[in-house]
């Protein structure tokens, strides 16, 4: 399994740009860099999955279940969110067969 | 080649960052796919949900090759897309086509037909929310009997169609594999996959995708209802392979509706009388459908 860091062009990741100020600094047409992601979905959510690493069995299924592949595996095997791309949906939350993640309201991290 | 199978999916995505509601249960079965087939596959659009909330200029939400088609034209690019791979001689090169329900059972379906008929070997997978959702939820040929919409009321006014039959559709094309699944049920999708993958001819998936924003469900709800409706009774899990027809899941009692109905605001507006004939309808369609099975597994050709 290749890691993100030895993919010379990983697929799927943020690369930020100023919008608005001219025409020039906007990429020449989207499908020249497939996965090319401008913005991020950081704002869209009310609610945060708290994720409890004690109980967790790694059985991965939050992250099979996410819609937005926003959950991923950090060093120990223990799935992390990534902040960018949480919608606050829940289905991880509803998913886990040990409860052991908690939606908490995102004005309350 | 790998089988596909959950613990066999890789750590890759190649569906991230895409603008879709929360929960929305279409783009997680288009993000099932691709980790699935992997980043040499060709992938086909058409006009709808996916192509509204993937390829926001200058954003590209897909880590793979990717194109959107005109709404009426998914089976036709796809077979180009096959003849061009085929006449290359490349051999390694998926390519689906991932279209909405509206963009299936009505406004695409000569060109389905169409690629049906020119057995070339492309995958459609149809993720089916029951009504033109991109749009603002109008109804489709899709939409479930009594179901609200933004263009069909609920309650004792409510469109009397029911929801058009596409895998019966698909398989009178005689192709080699048709399947429904559900989003409820992960692994049985993936090996439907990975059976459609290894075909040499056309496919078809017909998967059940809630989507929480249409329906009025929350939005945590979408793989719940993914279960519910196959042990209602209201979503079959099948597979056409080869002329026979199998029920992957035939429950021996049907749990209650409202198991399936209640928490969906689409639903609420439904009387007793009217959740009794839809119970009705699901019978005669299982009726049907294990007289189909019989049928086909029986037959002097199998």
């Amino acid at each position: 399994m290749k890691k993100p860091e030895e993919v010379s062009n990983p697929p799927c990741h943020l690369r930020p740009f100023k919008r608005s100020t001219s025409l020039a600094i906007w990429p020449n047409s989207p499908q020249a860099d497939s996965g090319h992601l401008a913005f991020s979905n950081k704002d869209w959510r009310n609610m945060w999955p708290q994720i409890e690493w004690q109980a967790c069995n790694s059985c991965s299924l939050c992250l099979l279940f996410c819609p937005e592949g926003a959950i991923s595996w950090n060093a120990n095997r223990l799935p992390i969110v990534q902040e960018d791309w949480c919608k606050g949906c829940g289905l991880c939350a509803r998913e886990c067969p040990k409860n052991l993640i908690a939606m908490i309201p995102q004005t309350h991290r | 080649m790998k089988k596909i199978s959950i613990k066999m999916l890789p750590d890759d995505e190649y569906f991230v960052g895409h603008k879709g509601c929360g929960g929305c249960g279409g783009s997680l079965i288009l993000r099932w796919t691709l980790k699935a087939l992997g980043e040499r596959c060709h992938i086909v659009i058409p006009a709808g949900c996916m192509s509204a909330i993937g390829f926001i200029y200058p954003q590209m939400a897909l880590g793979v090759n990717a194109m959107i088609a005109p709404f009426a034209a998914t089976g036709a690019v796809l077979s180009g897309i096959a003849a061009v791979i085929r006449a290359k001689g490349l051999t390694d090169i998926p390519v689906v086509g991932f279209a909405g329900d509206g963009a299936t059972a009505d406004i695409g379906l000569q060109s389905l037909s169409g690629a049906l008929d020119r057995r070339e070997k492309i995958i459609y997978i149809c993720y089916d929310n029951e009504a033109y959702m991109n749009t603002g939820i109008q109804r489709s040929s899709a939409t479930p009997q009594g179901a609200r919409t933004t263009t069909s009321p609920s309650g004792q006014t409510a469109f009397a169609g029911s929801k058009k039959d596409l895998l019966r559709i698909a398989a009178a094309h005689g192709i080699p594999y048709a399947a429904t699944a559900s989003v409820g049920h992960p692994a049985d999708f993936l090996r439907k996959l990975d059976r459609a993958r290894q075909i040499d001819g056309p496919s078809f998936l017909h998967v059940f995708a809630p989507c929480p924003t249409g329906w009025g469900c929350a939005t945590d709800a979408t793989t719940e209802l993914g279960r519910s409706v196959v042990t209602t009774g209201l979503w079959p899990l099948l597979e056409w392979d080869h002329g026979k027809i199998r029920i992957n899941q035939a429950p021996h009692s049907f749990a209650p509706l409202a198991t399936y109905l209640a928490p969906q605001a689409r639903f609420r507006g439904l009387e007793a009388n009217q959740i009794e004939a839809l119970a009705a309808e699901r019978d005669r369609t299982w009726v049907a459908l294990r007289a189909w099975e019989r049928e086909t597994t029986n037959s002097v050709l199998a």
